[in-house]
């Protein structure tokens, strides 16, 4: 350890005498992100609560899906909503019955690991639930930030362009399912249902895809067994 | 605009490694499939470096494939007399 400078046991040092000398670091950028995301998921896990990441656009039907999720699925539900200004989403969640906490991100464009764990403590969501974080619409930044989620679910709808995922592959690459949405204004729309599902497996060959119509409810049960299969059999009744 | 926060975490993770020590480059790993966009990271990081010890610091950025996102290495200024070289010194 060097008393002069304050490298430490972790960095090596090319040599000592540090004037215009390298010190090599090989740190990942967002150490400190995914270190809280850890101590996320450890409490969440602790408490057998089964949290989702929802991300999407802006407009794809992430609330709309959540309030018939909640009314529909059962259980203890609680939401965290991430959106840059508003408590317009935590009312209708709260309308629904479900415990649910605002988050807004000002200037950001992404919910972070930080700021899931102080929802968390302000949330305190019961011990089995399920978690819900309705995450900044938009379908860039979310995808970098862990937040100790332990599903990511993008949500897409029919009125987007088919060829997303081949133009905002790092989110859809990251997903465990997608959700394709709106599926009721199909006959009104433009969407080339397997040239989407053709560009989702060009970049993601595992997640699955779960057509359904948030507002009237087509599809919704095939979204319900799925996250009774993602692990929650006790509080999750279809 | 993510890239604010990753410069940011760029330089937290810096300071938090090694303090106060003025630093004159910053070497990134930024992979093509990362997510992110390096002439924003280059405008964020000019931003976030002021009145910080890595003011002024020349930003090199390596784009390899694939999604690595690391802080590869920097080079420091601040010289540390080896206590060897002052042992050596005849008197």
């Amino acid at each position: 350890m060097c008393g002069t400078c304050g490298c430490g046991d972790d960095t090596r040092v090319n040599g000592h005498g540090h004037e215009g000398r390298l010190v090599v670091l090989e740190q990942k950028v967002l150490a400190r992100n995914d270190h809280v995301a850890e101590h996320n998921r450890e409490w969440l896990s602790a408490r057998d609560i089964v949290a989702v990441n929802l991300m999407s656009s802006p407009g794809s039907g992430k609330t709309t899906l959540l309030e018939r999720t909640i009314r529909e699925l059962g259980g203890a539900v609680s939401v965290v909503e991430g959106d840059q200004e508003t408590e317009f989403d935590a009312e209708r969640i709260r309308a629904t019955g479900a415990p649910v906490v605002q988050v807004n991100t000002g200037a950001g464009c992404h919910l972070d690991a930080d700021m899931l764990a102080r929802a968390l403590h302000s949330l305190d969501p019961a011990p089995g639930s399920v978690l819900f974080v309705e995450n900044v619409g938009n379908l860039v930044c979310p995808a970098l930030f862990d937040l100790g989620e332990r599903h990511r679910v993008v949500v897409m709808s029919v009125t987007e362009g088919a060829d997303k995922p081949l133009k905002y592959p790092h989110m859809f690459s990251t997903a465990d399912v997608v959700l394709l949405n709106k599926t009721d204004l199909l006959p009104y729309v433009d969407f080339d249902t397997a040239r989407f599902t053709d560009s989702l497996n060009r970049v993601n060959e595992h997640a699955g895809v779960i057509s359904v119509s948030a507002t009237r409810g087509d599809g919704i049960r095939d979204w319900y067994t799925w996250l009774r299969q993602a692990g929650h059999d006790r509080s999750v009744s279809t | 605009m993510h890239e604010l926060s990753v410069a940011q975490g760029v330089v937290d993770e810096i300071l938090g490694k090694l303090g106060d020590v003025p630093v004159t480059k910053v070497r990134l790993a930024i992979g093509r499939r990362s997510g992110v966009f390096v002439d924003s990271i280059r405008f964020c990081f000019d931003l976030v470096v002021e009145d910080t010890s890595l003011a002024g610091a020349e930003l090199v950025v390596d784009e390899p494939p694939g999604n690595d996102l690391r802080i590869v290495s920097v080079e420091v200024v601040r010289t540390c007399a080896a206590p060897a070289a002052a042992a050596t010194t005849p008197g």
